[in-house]
């Protein structure tokens, strides 16, 4: 008896836990369309970006490796410019404000969205803050990163590099 | 039978109030005041006063129990 109702919860306790990432975008997937609300309030349409090599960045004001991750997004943006390259960063902060003086300190020269429902990241199925995609120029999602590690920076900047040069499909 | 059913139901009620916290809402928890210890500073000093005044030391974290098997 006992086992037969092991039988009949387990699957369906192993079905409930992973529903929350059954619909993650994987590298090699195509980045879902979206549109985000900037902080000026306009609306940017992820598709504007189409033909240059996108690093979409979810991140928050209260998340430390997401402040660590800024001065690196400002510097690849500088490095990589704005004709090829585009890095979008979307806040997930409910408090706007946060996410305002975040952005007085740490922005860079590219646009920042936000996104205070989290829908975007329920839509990717991100799994940690922050989390980062880098997308080709065909819109295709080529490197899923979790979080920020220094040490990967260099690896990612090689890969953007293999991008813009067309060595990379 | 029924005694399965009413262990399912039961179980499956239990999962129901069960809610995965996503990453990126984890804005509250991140708070300063949520942590353990938000200041590690004035928690120090507070063990201090108690070690002062109490004769006692540690019991606090992993290590070094004040039981002097450390």
């Amino acid at each position: 008896m006992i086992g037969r109702v092991l039988l009949l919860v387990f699957p369906t306790l192993m079905c409930i836990l992973a529903i929350p990432n059954a619909y993650a975008v994987t590298e090699g997937s195509t980045l879902p369309q979206f549109t985000v609300e900037t902080l000026a309030g306009e609306p940017l349409a992820i598709t504007s970006f189409k033909g240059k090599v996108v690093y979409l960045d979810i991140w928050a004001s209260w998340c430390r490796p997401c402040e660590k991750s800024f001065p690196w997004l400002r510097e690849i943006q500088e490095r990589f410019g704005a004709e090829r390259f585009q890095v979008l960063a979307i806040s997930v902060d409910t408090d706007l404000g946060a996410a305002r003086e975040f952005i007085s300190k740490h922005g860079g020269r590219f646009p920042v969205g936000i996104d205070p429902d989290g829908s975007i990241p329920e839509l990717l199925g991100a799994s940690s803050m922050p989390s980062s995609y880098l997308v080709d120029q065909a819109g295709r999602v080529v490197r899923v990163i979790e979080g920020f590690h220094a040490g990967n920076a260099s690896d990612i900047e090689h890969q953007i590099e293999r991008l813009l040069s067309g060595g990379m499909k | 039978m029924k005694q399965t059913l009413i262990i399912i139901f039961g179980l499956l009620l239990s999962v129901s109030g069960c809610s995965q916290v996503r990453p990126w809402e984890k804005g509250k928890l991140a708070k300063r005041h949520m942590a353990f210890d938000p200041d590690p500073l004035e928690s120090k000093f507070d063990r201090h006063v108690q070690e002062s005044k109490e004769g006692s030391s540690g019991g606090y974290g992993v290590g070094g129990g004040g039981c002097g098997c450390n």
